[in-house]
């Protein structure tokens, strides 16, 4: 039997990526295909956790659950250092439900090695699951289809990740350059462009599937103890041309087909832009002083983002 | 090592059975101190860096493993904490902004939890290990190692800080458990406080080399005079760590500020202590420290009125320090008998450490039981005593001999049976550190 008595100084948990979502809504599935998939990729010895097959232990007693564990091959082993983690999925209910959350997310946190999180909902608002993780030092890859969430909330080790359509990346720009103006919509003043940065990567498609696919992916080759933000750095880097704000904002909106947007990416707001909406063209006014954004990220404090494309 | 008194350290108090302040200053070192400023500065410095290294790294060690370097880099300070602070000051400034963890436990010295709330910008989970590690006597080390790895596997930690020995019990972090931080996350950034480790214990290779910083006392079991400190970084030139700026003038116990006299004194007391063979002779003095220790218990014996906190295996204690604890009236009584008759210990106190205003993001953690518990903590209460039991810390040196021990174990015998006489004893009670 395996216990915490026998825990030996070389036996470690099964190193894996939680998966969480709302189980109501049609983006926790694909964003759970899309992990799938991905770690299908790598054909490994391990499938997927589902839901359905962990929940009915985490209500056992944990020594109970800690010889469950053993028995399905997902308790503690000594591991090499290449090993890639296992996608486990939690599917919680919302509202008061969400309590259950915070128990499930401690039971896993503690019976298993969690490498990220990536949650995923139409809302983005991931409260509960801060909640859960208060202390616990775990990148958090929120895929959300939002761009209404308040930014002032999210953690240092939160990244936020967006499919779009237009219409999206339009309102996403939109809230962007708002936080770069330091204006919100009622023209009080918001976060400031070293609150809340956003990237843009070109892709020909986001989706969900592929936003939680690449999240997976991108945690698996980080590997242990990445911070989110050092590791949305280092992702959103890999191949991807670097552009103003303003030339990208002029592609978005010379497009006229939908399926075929694309824009490139940018560092970050720069600050020093500002927007007037002008009917419906957006028309820059000229800064004080003229400066591009830069890709520079010597100084940038971290970066909370969202991926955006043809959606 | 024998028994006998050894005449090259005459200086050193037999009495003295305290960690720190224990350093005589030789005669020769006071005619030396002239209020001039030190004319050899680089050489005095060159020379305590070169010294320490043997301490941790002793050349006859014969586990030195390839690509590991057993040199390191050091960097000198004036004591523990404001080494500690500085390596927090350089770690969070790499991390900027991104707001790691960093975990320890609630058995570190409350001065040290102080500088991680004043200096850390990101989150702080205390593992509450102390009430398991010290309520089982057999497997107390197990229930450390088991706790702290619960922690991290719970927490995952971008930085962790624990003692290397425990202040208030005497154990020792296992190099295993270091192991494991270091193979379940490689990316982890380990701080260790050696401060009542060195001279106390040999710290081994096995240790050093998962290890990213190591703080140590000079003025602890090392012997100098206070006040000296330095921290062993193992990647040179990753963390670009300066040293200090210190006083270079000589006279550091007449009243003056220059701290030359701490260092040479310090460099003379290791040179006493390890001689030509670093290695071999911290292995005997942490032999020896042991050994002293188990005679203490034997004198005292167990239970009844005294409760060995430090856990014992067959009967010794894992480094030269022990602690017990005993009823507040046998306490004063035993602390009364010390004082009459030149002896030095410590008594432990109660030492909170109240967060600074805005630091909301501490927290504590509790392992003992099926499933972690995180809370909230307006204010860290180190690990203590019971208000009705008193704690003493009595620490055995490589100058000590069993003799001078079993003397001391008398002495606290002897108060204990005056406080019986005198109707101060009470029911024995549980250490509820």
């Amino acid at each position: 039997m395996t216990s915490d008595n026998d825990l030996s100084y070389s036996q470690f948990p099964l190193p894996v990526v939680l998966v969480i979502g709302d189980q109501r809504e049609y983006f926790a599935e694909r964003a759970w295909d899309g992990v799938a998939k991905k770690h299908a990729e790598a054909a490994p010895p391990v499938p997927p956790i589902e839901w359905a097959d962990i929940e009915p232990l985490l209500d056992r007693p944990r020594q109970e659950i800690l010889r469950d564990l053993a028995e399905r091959g997902w308790g503690r082993q000594r591991r090499s250092k290449a090993r890639h983690p296992i996608p486990l999925q939690i599917v919680h209910a919302s509202g008061s439900a969400a309590m259950h959350l915070h128990e499930h997310v401690t039971k896993v946190l503690d019976l298993f090695d969690v490498w990220g999180i990536i949650a995923s909902g139409s809302a983005g608002d991931v409260e509960p699951l801060r909640d859960a993780l208060a202390g616990v030092d775990v990148p958090l890859l929120v895929t959300t289809d939002s761009t209404a969430v308040d930014g002032s909330g999210l953690a240092p080790n939160e990244l936020r990740l967006m499919p779009s359509n237009r219409a999206q990346a339009t309102a996403m720009l939109f809230a962007a350059v708002r936080a770069a103006s330091e204006e919100d919509s009622t023209g009080n003043r918001a976060l400031g462009p070293e609150d809340s940065q956003w990237w843009f990567l070109s892709r020909p498609e986001t989706t969900f599937e592929y936003l939680a696919g690449e999240s997976f992916a991108a945690i698996a080759e980080a590997g242990r103890g990445v911070l989110a933000w050092n590791n949305a750095h280092n992702k959103a880097h890999s191949n991807r041309p670097t552009d103003s704000l303003r030339d990208t904002i002029k592609r978005i909106l010379a497009s006229t087909d939908a399926d075929a947007f694309q824009f490139e990416g940018i560092a970050n707001v720069a600050p020093a832009y500002r927007v007037l909406p002008v009917a419906e063209h957006w028309e820059w006014a000229a800064p004080e002083r003229e400066t591009v954004a830069q890709h520079d990220t010597s100084s940038r404090p971290p970066l909370r983002g969202l991926t955006g494309g043809a959606g | 090592m024998t028994d006998q008194p050894r005449s090259d350290i005459a200086e050193r108090d037999p009495k003295c059975f305290d960690c720190a302040s224990i350093a005589n200053v030789p005669d020769a070192l006071v005619a030396e101190a002239t209020g001039r400023l030190i004319e050899d500065w680089d050489d005095l410095v060159a020379s305590a860096r070169e010294i320490i290294a043997r301490v941790l790294a002793p050349e006859d060690h014969d586990s030195y493993r390839e690509g590991y370097e057993p040199q390191g880099h050091l960097n000198l300070f004036t004591n523990t904490t404001s080494a500690l602070s500085r390596v927090l000051s350089r770690i969070d400034h790499e991390y900027q902004g991104s707001s790691p963890t960093l975990l320890t436990t609630d058995l570190e010295f409350a001065g040290c939890i102080a500088a991680i709330d004043d200096l850390w910008s990101g989150p702080v989970a205390i593992a509450q290990v102390a009430s398991a590690v010290v309520s089982d006597r057999e497997g107390g080390d197990s229930q450390l190692h088991l706790g702290l790895v619960r922690a991290f596997n719970f927490i995952k930690p971008s930085v962790v800080f624990v003692s290397h020995v425990v202040r208030t019990t005497g154990q020792v972090l296992a190099s295993e458990t270091v192991r494991y931080f270091r193979e379940a996350n490689p990316r982890v950034i380990i701080v260790l406080d050696g401060s009542q480790a060195v001279g106390n214990i040999a710290v081994e290779h096995d240790l050093l080399q998962y290890v990213d910083f190591y703080i140590g006392s000079g003025h602890k079991w090392l012997g100098g005079m206070p006040s000296t400190g330095f921290v062993w970084r193992r990647q040179a030139t990753r963390w670009e760590v300066a040293d200090p700026a210190q006083s270079l003038a000589y006279p550091g116990f007449l009243g003056g500020t220059g701290n030359a006299a701490a260092w040479k004194s310090l460099v003379r007391s290791i040179g006493d202590m390890i001689q030509d063979q670093p290695g071999s002779r911290l292995r005997e003095i942490q032999d020896h420290n042991q050994r002293l220790g188990k005679a203490f218990c034997e004198t005292l014996g167990d239970g009844g009125d005294f409760r060995i906190v430090t856990p014992l295996l067959d009967g010794r204690p894992p480094s030269g320090l022990v602690s017990v604890a005993m009823p507040v009236p046998l306490g004063k009584a035993v602390q009364q008998q010390l004082t009459n008759n030149g002896y030095h210990a410590s008594a432990l106190g109660y030492e909170p450490v109240k967060w600074r205003a805005g630091a909301v993001n501490r927290c504590v953690v509790v392992c003992d039981g099926d499933w972690p518990r995180v809370g909230s903590v307006d204010k860290f209460t180190p690990a203590r005593p019971s208000r009705a039991v008193k704690e003493f810390r009595f620490c055995f040196h490589y100058w000590h001999t069993r003799a001078q021990v079993v003397e001391l174990g008398r002495l606290v015998t002897e108060a204990r049976n005056s406080g019986r006489r005198h109707g101060a004893v009470v029911a024995s009670s549980q250490t509820t550190l």
